[in-house]
């Protein structure tokens, strides 16, 4: 085999294995002849192969993109305050035309009328007051020719008291100066 | 301003103008001249409903028909003095005072003259009364009639 593989001089081989040795040395010629003819039929097919592995590896060890993260959205306070900072001039006008309008309307309008709110309280029932009185009183009678009596008439109903001041007059002496 | 302050100062001046007059109290006397007899049926004029029940007691039931002479209405402050005339004679009403009492009737102080038709003076009376009562002087007529006058200030 060494002499076969041109590793030994085929010089030291006998008759024999001289025939052998070239007998191994065609059938290899044979074997590679066939296997090149195999590779060469097979060598744009690989070659294809070649190509999608390299583009594979290619995708595979490029850079990932970069991910971004999507832009955190605004709460609604911020939103409205970047609305006011962006009309600042016009929110200022407007608060200043408000302002001096009430103004106005407080120092020229009418006066604020009190609301009356009217409430139903039950309330229990209250007895009516009762005036007292007293009867007449006759404090002084001076009656010419006559004399006097008094008589009090009480209050029947609520028609008041009456004071009678009956009037009687002196009957006529036939006797005097006699 | 200068409205407002007009404003104030004719209500303050009112007010002073006005408090002496809110504080005095005038009262307004009714007087009725009455002639009163007996007759076989009693008959009480309509104008005097309101003395009805008092004619029917003592002593003006002695007699049952009461006739309304005339009457009149005074209206006087204290210490002011009216007068009217009367078919019999003439009235003198003097409001002496009047005395403010809280829970009860103001009292009221009364000075009643009555002259006969000849002028002569038969009551001079000074009474203290309360309001809404009556005061009737009385006294006979020819003829057993009777004339009253009733009197009731408020």
């Amino acid at each position: 085999m060494l002499a076969a593989d041109g590793e030994a001089p085929a010089t030291d081989l006998g008759p024999e294995a001289r025939q052998t040795a070239a007998s191994v040395r065609e059938l290899g010629e044979l074997v590679r002849g066939s296997l090149e003819l195999s590779a060469d039929d097979a060598e744009p097919r690989l070659a294809g192969l070649w190509d999608l592995i390299e583009r594979r590896l290619d995708v595979a060890e490029a850079p990932a993109a970069p991910v971004v993260a999507p832009a955190a959205r605004p709460s609604v306070g911020a939103r409205i305050w970047s609305w006011l900072a962006g009309h600042r001039s016009h929110v200022a006008t407007g608060l200043l035309s408000a302002g001096a309008v009430a103004g106005l309307s407080m120092a020229l309008g009418p006066a604020p009328t009190e609301k009356v709110v009217v409430k139903t309280v039950a309330v229990p029932a209250v007895q009516p007051t009762v005036m007292t009185g007293s009867p007449p009183s006759v404090e002084s009678m001076e009656l010419i020719g006559g004399s006097g009596t008094v008589f009090t008439i009480g209050d029947d109903d609520g028609d008041g008291d009456a004071a009678v001041i009956w009037v009687e007059p002196d009957e006529v002496d036939l006797t005097e100066g006699i | 301003m200068n409205k407002s302050m007009l404003v104030v100062a004719g209500a303050l001046v009112l007010g002073v103008l006005g408090a002496p007059t809110a504080a005095r109290a005038n009262v307004t006397c009714s007087i009725v001249e009455i002639e009163a007899s007996s007759g076989s049926a009693p008959a009480i004029d309509p104008d005097l409903k309101a003395l009805e029940k008092k004619f029917k007691r003592p002593p003006l039931s002695s007699w049952n028909t009461f006739k309304k002479l005339g009457g009149t209405s005074l209206t006087l402050a204290p210490q002011q003095a009216g007068a009217a005339n009367l078919v019999h004679g003439k009235f003198g009403l003097l409001l002496r005072d009047i005395n403010e009492r809280p829970g009860k009737k103001p009292r009221l102080g009364l000075g009643i003259t009555i002259d006969d038709t000849a002028g002569k003076r038969v009551v001079d009376i000074k009474v203290g009364v309360d309001a809404g009562d009556y005061v009737i002087p009385a006294r006979p007529l020819p003829g057993d009639k009777g004339h009253l006058v009733a009197v009731t200030c408020k």
